[in-house]
């Protein structure tokens, strides 16, 4: 009687285990082989995971794979707090950085489909203390003295285009030491508790790194972009991304700052010792609310939330039948706008092989790229660890997500590797 | 005897009968000009072999003919099988292209390029990292000594003449001394680089290079002829070349295959048979496998056989015009321009004593000859490429 009772109590958890685990709005789950992976290799990248999260290499991570709509690999490994006990868990909450700029940059290209901006526009148009903005240049005295900072007037303005591309000049302290990069890391760009438009004036101040249009560099375009997007739209950049993006695809854990006390116990933590994310930044507390919306880097999100993300973007802009963006759009947003007149700069993060698109590396070639790849993928990462790419070829996209910052390129690059050799069909 | 892939008659496949006959009377031809001692060869399409033939003497010395299990010195050939060794490796995230060759092999940290300047010899450091797909492509700086007779590739041809007997770890050691000839990735030049690639694989696994290949290509692939040197049993079925070169009577002296080699060498050092390659060049067209053995996904082939060099310069004559490389192929990158036929995306790659392979995914087509005649290989390569595309019916 009892073993009978334990049957069936077994039956029922294992008949609930999927409901209670998957997150309210996840995709579909799809098996495996069918999807066109070797589960043997497939599980090569579990086994490396597990064995460098017990040689304490990375404290924990997720990843998920999707092809053709449906799941095909959802994992959580290691600890979601080195310091604590619990494990990590899929519903687990991460600090996106960077990853919060191809959110950005869709909401800009709905405003974009309305008509509202277009991309030729300047920003000047929208933050008039980016109207004009001065070029710094770096000159040095030939009697070998210190290099000085020249102000010269940008030759043409600063388009939107510029911004979703990395291409208006602006720049982040946290890559190199030329003049304008130390500018950038001394102007205390982060003091404070400001709004998305006090930040933008913080920008205006300081000189661009390079003339409008001719340098990929990385930058705070994107947290510029989010401050056009609250101009035009009349709404915070959460309010519109929430109205707009977050709330159709139910990305309900996809925020700036979380402030519901009962999701604060998912946020997953990195090593104590591996929270540097660039030259004099760190973690962040994404439970202490701020003004500041960085459209550039200040989101959380969860893997099943961000694999809807880039389903809706897989599927040409629409996902379960709501429609975010066109077709046509996706594609333009995905092809490569740098094109050879465009010099890829010092930090060229995309990479060799790759140009970059309207907010995301776009790849160019199946070959010269360090890691395994199609043509017409595109990618973006995010400095604490996550990553994710789409591959529209083989109607794939991945996640990956975890809080390493020093360990973020290699696991990029080791994971595709390893998950595109898990494909066979 | 290895086991054989499934036959067809050409005109099965999309091939012309009629002109596979033209090449067996231009092969015929070649033999009786006493261009080449003899010659075997392959074609296959769509996963049938439609065309194995051999012509004239397996051994000048002892006037046998050639027969279709007849063991060759295959030479470079040996590099798409390292590279495809090395890739699995890369599969299961042992290493990344982008990693620095000195991570793994120290003695390669703080490489210098030599640099002949005004008549004067100069050690410059190298730019950047000598990089793993540095490595694969080419493109590492590194060279061979008899590629020319620069300063460095003199040096190197010193190194060739002293390390008779080392090992491969000796070899690499010796080689990361040299200087480089090139600032690693400005270039393409032939190189050594996939006999480091050969000491990676076994740093990586752990196993002799001998070893990895056997037990994670040769016996999955059933390459039951394809190794280091060839048993003692075995030995008469080794194919010669002539004596001495016909076109500058000088004595022509391959590999011996008699004993275990102290360097296994991945950029040279296999014998194999046509069917055995045959078999590997079936694996790469199968997107990886063969009768159920996966040896690689196919989107890590796609990806080996894709251009990486961006066009990157090199030397001409093996990196042709048409052509770019990719990770242990050469792989063409237009219809036209080349001197040969072929579509875009085939890749093939060729041995000094005149083997030569290709694969064709675009028409499902592979091909594979085997001479030991270094001086006909240039022309015996192109004319038998030019002939079988000829082939092609459908």
């Amino acid at each position: 009687m009892r073993m009978s009772h334990r049957v069936v109590w077994l039956a029922a958890a294992l008949w609930l285990a999927p409901l209670a685990i998957a997150p309210a709005q996840s995709l579909p789950l799809g098996k495996a082989d069918e999807l066109g992976f070797a589960l043997a290799r497939l599980a090569r990248s579990t086994e490396t995971l597990k064995a460098n999260i017990d040689q304490h290499d990375i404290p924990g991570a997720v990843l998920l794979i999707a092809r053709h709509g449906k799941i095909a690999y959802f994992e959580s490994m290691g600890a979601l707090d080195p310091q604590g006990k619990a494990p990590m868990a899929k519903d687990a909450i991460f600090r996106i950085y960077s990853m919060s700029k191809p959110i950005t940059t869709v909401a800009a290209m709905m405003l974009f489909e309305e008509g509202r901006i277009t991309l030729d526009e300047p920003v000047g148009k929208f933050i008039p203390a980016l109207a004009k903005p001065q070029v710094g240049v770096e000159k040095v005295d030939g009697a070998g003295g210190a290099a000085t900072l020249e102000l010269v007037p940008a030759k043409r303005p600063i388009s939107l285009q510029d911004l979703m591309r990395h291409t208006s000049g602006i720049t982040y302290g946290f890559f190199g030491d030329t003049p304008v990069k130390k500018r950038y890391a001394e102007a205390n760009l982060f003091e404070g508790d400001f709004t998305n438009a006090e930040f933008v004036e913080r920008i205006a101040k300081l000189p661009l790194a390079y003339q409008p249009g001719t340098t990929w560099d990385y930058s705070h375009s994107t947290d510029v972009l989010g401050r056009v997007i609250e101009v035009v739209s009349g709404k915070s950049l959460y309010a519109f991304e929430k109205e707009r993006i977050l709330d159709p695809l139910g990305m309900t854990d996809t925020v700036f700052y979380v402030t519901d006390e009962g999701k604060q116990g998912r946020i997953a933590e990195p090593f104590a010792n591996d929270r540097s994310i660039g030259a004099g930044a760190t973690f962040n507390d994404p439970r202490r609310a701020q003004k500041w919306e960085s459209g550039g880097g200040g989101m959380v999100s969860t893997a099943s939330d961000y694999a809807r993300f880039l389903q809706m973007l897989l599927n040409g802009g629409t996902l379960d039948g709501k429609r975010l963006l066109g077709p046509k759009t996706v594609a333009f947003m995905t092809s490569d706008h740098l094109g050879s007149a465009i010099v890829p700069g010092p930090y060229y993060l995309p990479g060799p092989g790759y140009g970059f698109g309207l907010g995301f590396a776009v790849r160019r070639d199946s070959g010269v790229g360090t890691a395994n790849s199609s043509v017409g993928e595109f990618n973006w990462g995010g400095a604490g660890g996550t990553a994710f790419w789409v591959d529209p070829k083989e109607d794939m996209l991945v996640v990956y997500m975890m809080q390493s910052p020093s360990k973020r390129t290699h696991y990029r690059a080791m994971l595709r590797d390893m998950i595109y050799a898990s494909l066979v069909k | 005897m290895t086991r054989s892939l499934p036959t067809a008659a050409p005109e099965e496949v999309g091939l012309s009968a009629r002109q596979l006959e033209r090449i067996s009377a231009a092969l015929v031809h070649e033999v009786e000009q006493r261009r080449v001692p003899g010659v075997s060869a392959l074609v296959a399409r769509r996963g049938k072999v439609a065309y194995f033939e051999t012509f004239g003497v397996r051994d000048p010395a002892v006037a046998q003919p050639m027969v279709k299990d007849a063991i060759f010195r295959i030479y470079s050939m040996t590099k798409p099988i390292v590279s495809v060794a090395a890739m699995m490796l890369f599969e299961e995230g042992r290493f990344l292209l982008s990693d620095a060759l000195a991570k793994y092999i120290p003695d390669f940290a703080g490489a210098k390029v030599g640099i002949e300047r005004d008549g004067r010899f100069e050690l410059v450091p190298a730019a950047r990292d000598i990089t793993i797909q540095d490595i694969f492509c080419h493109t590492s700086g590194l060279t061979y000594g008899f590629r020319g007779n620069s300063a460095v590739q003199k040096l190197y041809q010193q190194l060739g003449a002293q390390m008779r007997g080392k090992s491969a770890a000796e070899f690499v050691a010796a080689l990361a001394k040299l200087p480089l000839m090139y600032q690693p990735g400005s270039r393409w030049e032939y190189s050594h680089a996939t006999d480091v690639l050969g000491r990676l694989v076994e740093i990586w696994s752990g196993m002799s290079l001998g070893d990895f290949l056997g037990q994670r290509i040769f016996k999955p692939l059933d390459m039951v002829d394809t190794g280091f040197h060839v048993p003692e049993t075995q030995l008469p079925r080794i194919a010669e070349p002539f004596a001495k070169d016909p076109d500058s009577g000088a004595p022509i002296e391959l590999l011996d295959l008699r004993h275990k080699p102290a360097f296994e060498s991945g950029g040279g050092g296999l014998a194999s048979t046509t069917l055995d390659y045959a078999r590997f060049s079936q694996m790469l067209l199968g997107n990886g496998s063969l009768d159920g053995e996966r040896i690689l996904g196919r989107k890590t082939l796609e990806y080996m056989t894709a251009d990486h060099l961006n066009g990157l310069p090199g030397t001409f004559d093996l990196l042709v015009p048409g052509y770019g490389f990719g990770l242990g192929f050469t792989v063409r990158l237009h219809t036209g321009v080349a001197s040969t036929p072929g579509s875009i995306g085939q890749y093939s790659w060729g041995g000094i004593a005149g083997t030569t392979f290709w694969v064709d995914p675009a028409e499902q087509f592979y091909a594979v000859m085997m001479i030991q005649a270094p001086h006909a290989r240039v022309h015996m390569r192109a004319l038998f490429r030019d002939m079988v595309y000829a082939a092609i019916a459908d």
